[in-house]
């Protein structure tokens, strides 16, 4: 097991406030905690918050990056598992964005008496279309996803930029061409995007008892509202709210909209 | 008379509409409220039918409406402005891959407009599609040339071990043919002194004197020829010249016959020698082969016995292997000697009674046994005898 440093590292935990009550975030596929900037000091009086990335993601130590471990979410819900055990969290909030929403559940079905209760912002248990269900992607789409990936790091990424600039001996000027926020190693921002898109997680839903809010846009690309509407379902202590604001990151393009959700939940 | 300069450097509306690259304005949800010529163009259709009603990602490829609703919008949301994002433009099926540049702007009554430029960059793309394409190539080359590099470290480690081997084998037989050189010399030395003492002293040796000089020269000449007898059968096995020839033999038979021969040179040397074999043991064996390792078993049994020791042959049937034995009380070996007996160079063996061996016979009995498809056992003790085991599959 790690230690407290280790572990605070790993995932670039931070902290603040002392409150004996918790509200964990966890970020979604793409970018890391500061997507969680215009929420938490609406709720930093209240609680200690906890806001962490994923290991690959934003500053986290990416030499913990395990391809086998990551290769399903059930690793990155150890990962909030251990985080809870190492910083004896108790009465967790646990907020999570799309992907991050769905790592919560599996860690909040695996050690229930950590968790209080569940926000899950835009989830999705399954992108793909199957039969009798509707995730709003094809396996191609994935693909497709995966090339724009690609394309986004080919030309300016640190993969090829030193060698386009032919200033090795001096790599800052290549960083500057990175978007510090969403900059993510190519090969691990691949492999997290296959294994998020490429999940399946409907059966564990009905396995989550702790108590839920969905929050669901309307028109997001990523989960459509259908998906939204199924999660609630099929989860036993669930409810939905849809906000106004529209698209896939509400906590980002309607702050105050979502920290209300989240309140009126709370209260 | 209107100037240049009023006519076109200050029509913005035309810069605005014929700029080199595709204007938008979109409202926090995306909409497009207003956009140029050059867009329009270039995802080909009509103002009216963009304008205030869809959104810059309906002309987007699914790969590209995800990175934008999961990297794009987030760092827009949190920088204000993002640049060179590569997406995929979707134009009645074909797909122009453009950067979007845009930058987040709040208006005189506070409503978010997002303004982004449009580029298509179809021949830069190309060129970075060559440019992965070569990069991966060498790639792929460099990887096969370390695996390259690796099996010839491996094939060059694997020779060097070989050659060491052969300085070894060689070493050995250098050191084995000093032996054999010296065996052959011993005899020639007595034949020497005895024509020597014939030739001084002819007058004045008695008959009985004379005939054991004979006998004893007689005996040095006889194992002179059996080590010459080896000498050539290897010789021959070493340039492959003894071809295998393998046919269904009576075991006992020829156990039997061994006996027959080796009871007498036992005898003389006060050994008892005893024979218990079952019956019609038969295998496939070359015959000679066969017959050169009994008769060097025995010989070498009857060698290393001491008078009135006794050496026991039997031949039985065990399963599917026959098992053959030859069992003496003699002098025995100690488990390093029985670790060396079948390779070459092992040291110079005497027997107890002065009888002289290169150790080149059973050298030859395991290369055979080895060709036949047989194995050997020894169990022995140095001070209590040896017991030579032959096991061979039965037919």
């Amino acid at each position: 097991m790690l230690t407290r440093t280790q572990l605070l590292s790993r995932n670039n935990i931070s902290i603040s406030g002392n409150s004996d009550r918790a509200m964990l975030f966890a970020h979604g596929y793409g970018c890391d905690q500061n997507m969680w900037r215009f929420l938490v000091a609406a709720f930093a009086d209240r609680f200690t918050l906890v806001l962490f990335d994923h290991v690959g993601s934003g500053k986290s130590d990416r030499t913990a990056y395990d391809f086998e471990k990551y290769s399903y979410l059930h690793g990155y819900a150890d990962d909030v598992i251990e985080i809870c055990e190492q910083l004896q969290l108790k009465n967790v909030i646990f907020v999570g964005h799309s992907v991050g929403a769905m790592i919560g559940l599996l860690a909040a079905i695996k050690s229930p008496h950590y968790f209080e209760s569940m926000i899950m912002i835009a989830p999705s248990p399954c992108y793909i279309n199957r039969e009798h269900y509707f995730g709003g992607f094809s396996e191609s789409d994935i693909q497709e996803l995966l090339v724009s990936i690609d394309s986004n790091y080919l030309g300016w990424s640190s993969a090829m930029a030193p060698a386009i600039m032919g200033n090795a001996d001096r790599p800052h000027l290549a960083n500057e061409l990175e978007n510090s926020f969403c900059s993510n190693d190519p090969v691990i921002a691949q492999h997290f995007a296959r294994v998020t898109f490429l999940s399946d997680h409907r059966k564990d839903l009905p396995l989550l008892k702790t108590n839920t809010l969905v929050i669901q846009c309307p028109e997001d690309l990523i989960a459509p509202l259908a998906v939204g509407e199924f999660v609630a379902s099929q989860i036993e202590k669930a409810s939905l709210k849809v906000l106004k604001a529209t698209g896939h990151c509400p906590h980002l393009s309607a702050p105050a909209e979502t920290i209300e959700a989240i309140n009126s939940f709370l209260n | 008379m209107k100037t240049f300069s009023d006519s076109i450097y200050f029509n913005f509306e035309e810069l605005y509409n014929h700029a080199p690259c595709g204007y938008i304005t979109t409202s926090a949800d995306g909409t497009i409220i207003q956009a140029n010529d050059t867009f329009l163009n270039l995802v080909g259709t009509q103002r009216e039918l963009v304008e205030f009603t869809l959104k810059l990602t309906d002309f987007f490829s699914v790969g590209s409406k995800m990175y934008y609703e999961t990297i794009y919008t987030p760092l827009l949301g949190m920088q204000k402005t993002v640049k060179e994002i590569n997406f995929e433009l979707v134009n009645n099926g074909s797909r122009i891959p453009v950067l979007i540049n845009t930058s987040q702007i709040q208006d005189s009554e506070g409503r978010i407009l997002n303004h982004s430029t449009i580029f298509d960059i179809t021949h830069r793309k190309s060129y970075e599609r060559d440019l992965v394409e070569t990069r991966s190539k060498a790639e792929k080359l460099a990887s096969d040339l370390i695996d390259l590099n690796k099996k010839i470290e491996i094939q060059s480690q694997q020779l060097s071990i070989q050659n060491e081997k052969l300085k070894a084998l060689n070493a050995t037989k250098d050191k084995f043919f000093g032996i054999v050189a010296h065996d052959l010399k011993s005899p020639l030395t007595s034949l020497r002194s005895f024509i020597s003492l014939m030739n001084d002293h002819y007058l004045t040796l008695t008959r009985e004197e004379i005939i054991k000089m004979i006998y004893d020269l007689g005996s040095a000449v006889d194992s002179t020829l059996k080590l010459t007898d080896n000498l050539i059968i290897w010789s021959q096995s070493q340039m492959r010249e003894v071809s295998l020839r393998p046919v269904k033999i009576d075991l006992t038979a020829k156990c039997i016959s061994a006996f027959g021969i080796y009871e007498k040179v036992a005898s003389a040397k006060n050994i008892t020698m005893s024979i218990n074999c079952e019956v019609g043991l038969v295998a496939i064996f070359d015959e000679d082969q066969f017959d050169f390792v009994v008769r060097n078993l025995i010989n070498n049994a009857i060698k290393f016995t001491p008078t009135l020791g006794h050496i026991s042959i039997s031949a039985f049937k065990r399963g599917e292997q026959i098992i053959i034995s030859v069992k003496d009380t003699g002098i025995g070996m100690s488990a390093d000697m029985q670790s060396h007996i079948f390779s070459l160079g092992f040291h110079k063996s005497v027997g107890t009674g002065g009888e002289i061996g290169s150790g080149l016979g059973l050298m030859l009995c395991y290369q055979f046994l080895q060709a036949n498809d047989a194995r050997i056992q020894v169990d022995s003790q140095l001070g209590s005898g040896t017991t030579i085991s032959l096991i061979i599959k039965s037919t």
